[in-house]
């Protein structure tokens, strides 16, 4: 039995190769792995065809040549190998390789269970280069024999020679294993590479795997095979990472399918990366796709893995190998993608697999191809995703829809930008993804903005009767599965009955200009009165149903409950915003409850509606009582308009319009019987009042004959309860009135006022009609004039007013020469023609020169012979209205006491332009302003120029040299610059204490060049400055136009001298002696010792003080020590000396 | 006892292969791995062993690598408590030789070894190169083989997989260790595993 284990087990053992379909690695003397390769292509093999036992000599030397044919035949490359047989088996190893290249059979000691064969590959650390190889067949286990006594048999522990060995030469040759095993892939079988580890006889002969690696290495002249795809493989994870170990596969899948070059990412001729890049050479031109896999392989119960299969993980440090196994991540194996490249692909990718075209048949192309492995649908977790529907509440018309939009996100809330719309499924309960079918499920569609969002469209059922609300779940699924939490509810809805608004509008016209309703009004129950609705259809979560409802009864409409048949209803109809408008009529009076259905939705209105008659109580109007009985000398008849009010009995007015013929207006003389003589206008309306109430109006004709007649009403043959009185009349006399508008008008002047005429009749009400040929007027003295252009005179001595307006009467009166009173006389046709008893008066006078307003701009202006101010004066009449322009300027007139007169003048340059003349100082006339600006009436003007020194010059006035009691001042000052000599500045304390409390004023009185004294303006700036002590708050000014400020000593101001220094208008003052104030010592003791006295050539205080310190200190005794003080001479400063001195305190010193 | 567990895997093979190789239409690329109970079977001595040293040395004119390991237990065999392991491949000045199948071993690491020698015992070889070579590792009190998906010896057969679940309902207690064995593979289930075969 152990036979059977020892045959059906066997491994390839090899050396350290170059590269195969993965390039196969080899650390140099430094550390890094890189490929080897033989430094020449020809080759020397010694062969001991000997040591076989089971194969003759010449059996052996053909087995092997088959092998090595099948290499060296390959026309892209230029490998050979040149063939020697030998006998000779060495025995006395050295301490090194022998630099020979053998193959020999070697016996069971030399190897443990399992090795069929090993080839030792020995090569230079630093060249790079192979130096040795021997290659020895475990003829102790396995019986080698010939192909033509083939094939191989693993249970009986015979191999192919010529099989095993052409797997070996690839070994010999430099070439690692290669993970390319016979594959089914679609319809497609990829060939096995000679150098898959796994033994078979089909490695007898060469893959496009094995020969790309042989000609990339060694290549002929005409080698083609020179393409290389390379990159990298990223793990499409999460926590993403580059993939090393990965089997990566360049297959002509459609061209040449046995066509299939494979590696392993993270190993490159150039050694190991961390990166996951790949590098596959040698291709021939072909359009390839790209597969990866992860190793481990399983084939069968073989299992293909990277450290007991490779040989270049123990070609590098422990820590690399750790990292290169732990980035050997798992995957699904799948196919290039091109851009849809992603983690986001479904399964292995093949059906829309991308190609990379490799067409250039001499070059050597590169291409760069990314593979990004794919996540598996367990870590797919959409949670994140957003599901939303545009509109959650479609109308259940059977052809409204919305859209419902997923975006899928990962589990970080990254959009996920590949199309995954394949995978998606939107599952609905109710309603459809189709307009025309019932689908319940819909594979969405992919919008293509950047969103990677997939939509797809919900329509409506239909809902019939009075079924409102239909509700259905929306559900989204990924690869058949329920995405969690993905669910949206969507409603299919009619109108809401709760929500539904309906607007009651009793007058639809009145609404349509003000905007209120006024639902609690009634509506007239005339048949034709039209209760209005509006309805604004709603969805159960209040939002406005949008959709356009059917119209048509009884699908739609207005009934009430119960029904009556003097209701009349009216189709619904839509009056845009998504509203609708419906009207009932009816014509008995009642309540009414109306009832509305919306798309067979049965919606009852809150509110019964009242439909009421019209009140006897409707109000009736007149616009006068009293209206002038026709005359042909009136151009107009006289008429009354009466206005009628229909209303409900609460008051209200019946809005909706009555037709006239319901009106019935009944006129009647006082005896009771039928006026019919009075004509009237047919009723009119309805009209409308500012408040967009109506009403209704007829006009009433006065009648010739004086009388009164009262005015009824009937509507809907209703008789109303209030009637109305009308008068026709004639004009009342003495009620009747002529006022002038002003009381006073200049005599003989050209002024102007109208007259008015007011006529009345006896209840004092003015007459509205024109009555102007009914009156002639007449005055006293001066002009009545019409608008008619006539006028009075002593040919005409009467005229007729004109009207005016509103029945008032004017005329215009022109003044005489007269003074005193004028009358207007005015008589009337009333009962024939009568004087009119309130005439009009007018009091024509003179100008009075003690009515005067005078305006002086200024009272005061400087005193320098140029400046000027302006006077204007007003004459006025006794009611203090200004007597106007018609004033002849030149009698009035003025006279100055000093200064002159300046009076405005047309310019001599320019007539229209007015200047100022010099016009002196007495008996100047004024200048009428009205000339220069029509608009100013009565005022006068002159200007004053001042004299250039200082005094108050009186104004007189005069009219008609008539002198006015009322006269006018002004001053001329003397205002101008400080002169620097002239201002005077005095110090009151000129040696004040060192004592940070005593204190001297300083005095400045400014004055002018010629001395006098000047009140500087109080824009003058002052600045007083001192080199020492303090100056204390701000300057004030005093009633004698002086300024005064104080100067503090400071105490460290001891024996300085301050000086004072004015600066007036930025001007410095410099008075003939120098202003200075001196600072000195109260303490004795400095006084003394610094012999430093304060001579003020005054004895004072401190000469006191001075002498009294001296007697203390005994300074002076005996004529010993200073004797200054000593003023008797008795050799001693004492008490004596201070007698003597207090004798002469406040006296003058000599020096 | 050994020999019908053989023949109840060869059998179980054999439909294997009768299935699978048809299928795949080549005969070739099957059964080419050495399974444990193969290990068990072909090898000498198997220990628990910690290496201690390793040496490149010319021998029988090649390059290979002498491994000294610090022997912890015997699973199978018995011997010394320090062993030398040959092992083709490595560096001898500055030449260079590689073998496809074997490992990078590092000192101071712990490795379940299976043995093999023809009649050196002090050149020992592991069977079938790196098929012969566990990584172990200490979890707790318990040495364990570790989980190294790069190792196809600790894989169970596809084609065990399904039948062993058939056979391990019996009472064989081979059969019964397998299974112990690959539920947790420790060095104390392999130990018992491996006294089945004696």
């Amino acid at each position: 039995m152990n036979k059977f284990w020892t045959l059906t087990i066997f491994i390839w053992i090899n050396s350290l190769t170059l590269e195969a379909g993965v390039p196969f690695l080899f650390q140099n003397s430094i550390g890094i792995a890189q490929s080897v390769k033989w430094p020449n292509n020809q080759i020397d093999i010694e062969i001991n065809p000997a040591t076989s036992t089971s194969l003759s000599n010449a059996e052996v030397l053909s087995e092997l040549n088959t092998a090595m044919d099948q290499w060296q035949n390959i026309p892209e490359s230029s490998i050979t190998f040149n063939r020697i047989t030998t006998f000779n088996t060495p025995t006395d190893f050295g301490p090194t390789v022998d630099f020979k290249n053998t193959i020999s059979f070697v016996g069971n000691s030399s190897f443990p269970p399992g090795v069929i064969g090993i080839t030792f590959v020995t090569a230079d650390a630093d060249s790079q280069e192979i130096v040795d190889v021997d290659m020895q067949f475990n003829q102790g286990q396995f019986t080698f024999i010939t192909s033509a006594n083939g094939p191989s048999d693993i249970n009986q522990n015979r191999i192919v020679l010529s099989s095993v060995a052409t797997h070996e030469f690839g070994h010999l040759l430099g070439f690692d294993h290669s993970p390319q095993s016979k594959q089914n892939i679609d319809i497609f079988e990829l060939p096995e590479s000679t150098m898959f580890p796994f033994f078979s006889d089909d490695q007898s002969s060469l893959e496009q795997d094995d020969i790309s690696i042989l000609a990339f290495t060694y290549p002929s002249a005409s080698n083609t095979y020179k393409h290389v795809i390379e990159g990298a493989i990223i793990s499409g994870d999460f926590f993403p990472d580059n993939v090393t170990g990965a089997h990566v596969v360049a297959w002509d899948r459609i061209g040449n399918p046995n066509v299939s070059i494979s590696t392993i990412s993270g190993i490159t001729s150039t050694g190991i990366n961390l990166e996951g890049r790949y590098r596959i050479q040698g291709l021939p031109p072909g359009n390839y796709t790209l597969y990866i896999e992860p190793l481990p392989i399983q084939q069968g119960n073989n299992q293909v893995t990277l450290e007991q299969n490779f040989g270049f993980l123990n070609q590098v440090s422990a820590g690399t190998r750790a990292t290169f196994l732990l980035k050997n991540r798992s995957f699904t194996p799948e196919f290039y993608n091109g851009t849809a490249e992603s983690q986001y692909e479904i399964d292995s990718g093949i059906s829309n697999a991308s190609t990379v075209l490799i067409a250039d048949t001499t070059g050597n192309q590169i291409q760069q191809i990314d593979m990004v492995t794919n996540l598996s649908n367990q870590d797919l977790d959409l949670i994140n995703s957003v599901l939303s529907v545009d509109d959650p509440i479609l109308y259940a018309n059977g052809n409204t829809n919305t859209l419902v939009k997923f975006q899928p996100k990962d589990i970080f809330g990254n959009q996920i930008n590949t199309d995954l719309s394949s995978r998606i499924q939107f599952i609905i309960s109710t309603g459809s993804f189709s307009s025309s079918s019932i689908l319940s499920i819909s594979t969405p569609t992919l919008i293509n903005d950047g969103s990677f969002t997939y939509f797809s469209e919900i329509y409506s059922p239909v809902l019939s009767g009075n079924n409102s609300l239909l509700t259905a779940n929306l559900k989204v699924k990924f690869d058949t599965i329920d995405i969690p939490n993905k669910q949206q509810e969507i409603r299919f809805e009619k109108a809401n009955s709760n929500l539904t608004e309906i607007l009651f509008i009793p007058d639809i016209n009145k609404f349509n200009l003000d905007g209120l309703a006024q639902p609690s009004r009634p509506i007239f129950a005339n048949g034709i009165a039209p209760a209005t609705f509006q309805i604004l259809p709603k969805f159960s979560d209040g939002s406005t149903i949008k959709v356009s409802l059917p119209l048509d009864w009884p699908i739609s409409g207005i009934s009430a409950e119960p029904m009556e048949n003097t209701i009349t209803t009216f189709p619904l109809r839509s009056v845009g915003n998504n509203k609708y408008q419906i009207t009932m009529t009816n014509s008995l009076p009642g309540l009414v409850n109306p009832v509305f259905y919306l798309d067979e939705v049965k919606i009852e209105y809150s509110n019964s509606i009242s439909f009421n008659n019209v009140s006897t109580n409707s109000r009736l109007r007149i616009d006068t009582d009293r209206i002038h009985i026709k005359h042909p000398d009136i151009p107009e008849t006289p008429k009354a308009i009466v206005s009628i009010e229909p209303t409900f009995s609460d008051g209200s007015i019946i809005p909706s319009p009555i037709p006239t013929d319901q009106f019935n207006v009944l006129i009647t003389r006082s005896d009771g019987t039928a006026a019919l003589d009075v004509v009237r206008s047919p009723v009119i309306g309805p009209l409308y009042d500012s408040s967009n109430n109506p009403y209704y109006q007829l006009e009433v004709e006065a009648l010739s004959s004086i009388e009164t007649v009262n005015i009824g009403l009937e509507i809907s043959s209703r008789q109303m309860s209030q009637s109305l009185s009308l008068s026709f009349d004639v004009p009342d006399p003495i009620k009747c009135e002529i006022r002038p508008t002003k009381q006073y008008m200049l005599r003989g002047s050209n002024q102007s006022q109208e007259i008015q005429i007011i006529p009345r009749f006896s209840n004092n009400s003015i007459i509205g009609s024109d009555l102007s040929k009914l009156i002639f007027l007449s005055p006293s003295d001066g002009v009545l004039s019409n608008k008619d252009g006539e006028f009075t005179s002593s040919i005409n001595p009467a005229i007729n007013p004109s009207l005016k307006e509103s029945g008032i009467l004017t005329a215009t009166y022109n003044p005489g020469s007269v003074e005193g009173l004028a009358f207007i006389l005015g008589t009337i046709q009333a009962a024939g023609f009568q004087q009119i008893n309130q005439q009009g008066q007018i009091n024509i006078v003179n100008a009075n020169p003690n009515l005067l307003r005078i305006n002086l701009l200024d009272n005061s202006i400087p005193a320098d012979g140029t400046s000027i101010t302006t006077l204007v004066i007003t004459p006025l009449f006794p009611d203090n209205t200004p007597v106007g322009k018609e004033f002849n300027a030149d009698f009035l007139t003025a006279t100055i006491t000093s200064g002159e007169f300046l009076k405005k003048a047309p310019s001599i340059v320019n007539s229209n332009e007015f200047s100022l003349f010099p016009a002196g100082s007495s008996n100047v006339s004024f200048f009428n302003q009205h000339l220069e600006d029509p608009t100013i009436d009565g005022d006068y003007e002159l200007s004053i120029r001042s004299s250039n020194f200082s005094t108050t010059a009186r104004i007189n006035f005069f009219i008609n040299n008539v002198l006015s009691l009322t006269s006018e001042q002004i001053n001329f000052d003397l205002i101008g610059s400080a002169d620097p000599i002239r201002t005077s500045i005095l110090i009151s304390e000129p040696i004040i204490y060192a004592d940070g409390r005593a204190t001297s004023k300083i005095d400045i009185f400014p004055k002018a060049s010629n001395g006098q004294g000047i009140n500087l303006p109080t824009t003058s700036s002052i600045i007083i400055e001192s080199n020492y002590g303090a100056l204390i708050g701000a300057i004030t000014k005093n009633l004698d136009n002086s300024y005064s400020q104080y100067l503090r000593s400071n105490t460290n101001s001891v024996n300085k001298t301050a000086y004072i220094t004015v600066t007036i208008d930025g001007v410095r003052m410099t008075p003939v002696d120098q202003k200075t104030i001196k600072f000195v010592d109260l303490n004795v003791n400095n006084l003394v010792n610094n012999f430093t006295y304060p001579d003020n050539n005054l004895i004072d205080g401190f000469d006191i003080a001075i002498l009294a310190k001296a007697i203390r200190d005994r300074a002076c005794t005996n004529n010993q020590g200073d004797c200054t003080l000593d003023f008797n001479d008795d050799g001693t400063v004492d008490l004596d000396d201070l007698e003597i001195l207090k004798t002469s305190y406040g006296s003058i010193t000599d020096d | 006892m050994f020999d019908s567990f053989c023949m109840a895997l060869r059998r179980l093979l054999f439909i294997f292969i009768t299935t699978f190789l048809i299928g795949q239409l080549s005969w070739a690329t099957s059964m080419v791995s050495l399974d444990l109970p193969d290990l068990i079977i072909k090898s000498k001595m198997i220990v628990h062993a910690k290496l201690i040293n390793k040496e490149s040395l010319m021998w029988h004119g090649h390059i290979w690598t002498k491994l000294t390991f610090s022997i912890d237990d015997f699973l199978k065999g018995d011997g010394p408590s320090q062993i030398d392991v040959m092992q083709p491949g490595g560096q001898v000045g500055n030449h260079v030789t590689s073998v496809a199948g074997t490992l990078s071993y590092e000192i101071g690491k712990n490795y379940c070894l299976f043995l093999w020698s023809s009649n050196d015992k002090d050149k020992w070889q592991i069977i079938g190169l790196s098929q012969g070579t566990f990584k172990v590792k200490r979890v707790g009190t318990e040495w364990l083989i570790d989980s190294d998906q790069n190792n196809y010896s600790l894989q169970v057969p596809t084609i065990l997989r399904s039948q062993l679940r058939v056979q391990l309902s019996q009472k064989d207690s081979r059969l019964k260790k397998l299974r112990l064995f690959y539920a947790k593979r420790s060095l104390e289930n392999l130990k018992s595993l491996v006294k089945t075969y004696e």
